[in-house]
């Protein structure tokens, strides 16, 4: 009677205890509200905000180490400039005017022009990813949240944002490889709030330098229609992307292994994307590489009765082979 | 069974110290792992150089002098000073922690392979200038990787 009288209130703590625990956990899953708040105003100040910044990156590409230090000038509509001032790559400028993108390379002795390609959709899309708030730091000066970003079922911080917190402007990133190693690591040093001149945006005209279109680049396309019309044969994209992405859009491109044009997909949550190149079916790339890691991310080359497929993207590398397969079928 | 635990038991495994049952579940993860099998070839890659020092015979006569050498202290050397029980096991773990730490060191460091190179190159360079568009993305590291990645493309496509 004793053992009844004390069994249900025991019964029913626990059962409460545990209710709690599965709630915790539930939310503990999902995404910290105010990381992708912060997340979000980020994305809208980038578009609203001019300033110059002096930023200093380090990043690795392989075996391969870039030191420099740039100056960074953004203004709305996308418009940016990058010059690099001190280290690796100094004396190399890049950048946007909102439509065309422009880079000059003082090894290659030229100015590359090629279209800008949008990004997808209205907004930044967490889908895919679990952003969590970790702390705060000060970045130039300035206090900042610091921000992380994983994808879900990987448990492992892709990218790591410091965001001011005055402004929303990300001051610093920092990128993880698919194996947790720090691959990139950018940081402003100063940043001055001051409107931009327009012209600043465009490319730039260096004496004795040509000026000449990025023949490569992709061009965009309006439909798959249209894309295989292009290209001359039939694009086919994935049937399988990751939950979260969309398509920003369909291009085609000068393939670096026949020199032909050669489809291009694009997908973006905008905060991580996927780009897939699909190779003319009588395109000779047989390397002999099947994946390959790279900065954040992932290349990828499967082989389908359409023909070679190039993967490269910053997604989970367990996605990208979901991806491989879907075009596999 | 999880990464942790094979790489916990990877020493075991390479010297046969595994149960049978034990040992088929690690073979079927290894060869689905590649970090696993990664971390077992460097094993067999330390076990490999070990076996191949040479083997030193000592000299017939050296047990001899070692017991004339102890026997002759016995009786003229006072006893050696022998640290309390406690300092030796605290001095042997500290001296098998390092160890551990070295080897794990030696084992999960991380091997970086090499950048993308040649048509891989140009595949990357046209994937990060399209990334820039997106207003979170590191414009900074986006372009390094651009001007690294053109740097590494065949020179047939670095200029038209």
């Amino acid at each position: 009677m004793r053992t009844l009288r004390w069994g249900f209130p025991a019964a029913l703590a626990l059962t409460v205890v545990a209710a709690v625990f599965l709630v915790q956990a539930w939310h503990s899953r999902k995404a910290d509200p105010s990381a992708v708040e912060i997340l979000f105003r980020a994305e809208r100040a980038i578009q609203r905000t001019s300033y110059t910044a002096a930023v200093e990156s380090v990043v690795e590409n392989g075996t391969t180490k870039a030191r420099s230090i740039a100056e960074l000038r953004a203004a709305p509509g996308g418009r940016r400039r990058v010059r690099y001032t001190q280290g690796d790559l100094k004396g190399a400028v890049h950048g946007s005017d909102g439509s065309a993108v422009w880079r000059f390379d003082p090894k290659a002795s030229r100015v590359l022009i090629g279209s800008q390609v949008c990004s997808g959709g209205d907004g930044l899309l967490l889908t895919g990813h679990r952003a969590r708030l970790e702390r705060e730091d000060v970045v130039a000066g300035r206090p900042a949240y610091v921000v992380s970003l994983s994808g879900y079922g990987e448990g492992r911080v892709r990218r790591r944002y410091f965001i001011d917190k005055e402004t929303f402007i990300p001051l610093g990133t920092d990128e993880y490889s698919p194996t947790g190693r720090l691959v990139s690591r950018t940081r402003f040093l100063s940043v001055r709030f001051t409107p931009q001149d327009p012209k600043v945006f465009e490319a730039p005209q260096v004496s004795g330098v040509p000026v000449v279109g990025d023949a490569a680049a992709p061009t965009r396309c309006g439909s798959l229609e249209e894309l295989s019309r292009r290209v001359g044969y039939k694009a086919v994209p994935p049937r399988y992307v990751p939950e979260g992405m969309r398509l920003v859009g369909y291009y085609y491109h000068l393939c670096p292994c026949c020199k032909r044009a050669a489809p291009v997909m694009r997908y973006s949550d905008r905060a991580s994307s996927l780009t897939v190149f699909q190779c003319s079916p009588g395109c000779q790339n047989d390397a002999e590489w099947n994946d390959r890691a790279f900065w954040g991310g992932t290349l990828l080359r499967v082989q389908t009765r359409w023909g070679h497929y190039i993967l490269v993207g910053d997604i989970p590398e367990a996605e990208m082979k979901k991806v491989a397969a879907s075009l596999a079928r | 069974m999880r990464c942790e635990d094979v790489s916990r038991r990877l020493p075991d495994y390479t010297v046969g110290c595994v149960g049978f049952a034990a040992r088929v579940r690690m073979r079927r993860h290894i060869a689905a792992c590649a970090e696993c099998r990664r971390q077992l070839d460097a094993l067999n890659a330390v076990s490999r150089l070990v076996e191949a020092l040479p083997v030193l015979e000592p000299p017939a006569s050296m047990w001899d002098s070692v017991v004339n050498r102890i026997a002759s202290r016995k009786v003229s050397v006072p006893a050696p000073y022998r640290l309390p029980v406690w300092r030796r096991a605290a001095v042997l773990g500290a001296a098998v922690a390092v160890a551990a730490a070295a080897i794990l060191a030696g084992v999960r460091r991380e091997e970086v392979p090499p950048g993308p190179v040649g048509f891989e190159a140009a595949y990357v360079r046209h994937h990060t200038e399209m990334t820039a568009a997106d207003p979170l993305s590191d414009h900074v590291a986006l372009g390094t990787l651009t001007l690294l990645a053109s740097w590494s493309q065949p020179s047939s496509d670095h200029r038209h």
